[in-house]
């Protein structure tokens, strides 16, 4: 699959997420937060921003679940 | 058991520990699981894949007028004049009173400095300067001292008018 794909695949993910989820994800991973971080930026505490991320990567997982499997049989090929 | 089975609060310390965000205890009770446990090591490794697959995403980069824009904004919603010229304190009402005392203390004397200066009665200022101010009515304000020069000068030359 070519890069360009997967990228418009991932954004469809992300997309799937609502958006305090999307916004936690993107403080985590792109913004290198931590949860108490996140925690004061989005005025949650850190057991629901832990709760919010479990969700948001468990949706993130479903809805990547395909691409995840492939990715698995491409490096067992190897 | 099935990745299925794992309940909410599993799945979230499987993400806390993918994240580093357990404690020392929370740590080893996640590592005692995956290790004993194949769909829990099977979530977890799904998990980390898709975390991975994030970064097929293009990375933010703004738009050429993105600095104008945001300078825009700053200037219209975050720059108000309140926040960045500094208001001016209060004149207290005494010294609102005291400033006009002031002002009128002025205006009357230098009113008066003015009337003595420009409009003086002419003794003040010697014969030559009060014949150079003189005029009719002049004359007939000081006709005492005319009449004065006048004896004067019949006397000296001996001439009755």
């Amino acid at each position: 699959m070519q890069k360009q794909e997967l990228t418009a695949v991932v954004q469809q993910a992300l997309d799937t997420l609502n958006e305090r989820q999307r916004i936690a994800v993107v403080l985590n991973k792109f913004e290198d937060m931590n949860y108490a971080e996140i925690a004061e930026v989005m005025g949650l505490t850190t057991k629901a921003v832990k709760s919010l991320l479990s969700r948001a990567r468990e949706n993130l997982r479903l809805a990547l679940q395909d691409y995840i499997q492939m990715d698995k049989r491409a490096t067992n090929r190897r | 058991m099935t990745a299925m089975a794992l309940n909410e609060d599993d799945k979230a310390e499987l993400v806390a520990y993918l994240d580093g965000e357990l404690d020392e205890v929370a740590t080893q009770a996640v590592e005692a699981k995956i290790a004993s446990d194949p769909d829990a090591r099977a979530e977890l490794d799904a998990l980390r894949l898709t975390w991975g697959m994030l970064d097929f995403l293009p990375k933010a980069s703004p738009s050429p007028n993105f600095t104008n824009r945001t300078m825009e904004r700053l200037t219209l919603e975050d720059m108000p004049a309140s926040k960045t010229m500094p208001m001016p304190k209060p004149v207290p009402g005494w010294m609102i009173g005291v400033s006009w005392a002031a002002v009128v203390l002025l205006a009357v004397g230098g009113g008066y400095w003015a009337s003595t200066y420009f409009w003086s009665s002419p003794e003040q200022y010697g014969c030559s300067s009060m014949r150079a101010k003189s005029t009719s009515s002049d004359v007939l304000v000081h006709l005492a001292i005319f009449s004065d020069a006048q004896v004067l000068h019949q006397r000296h030359v001996g001439v009755r008018y």
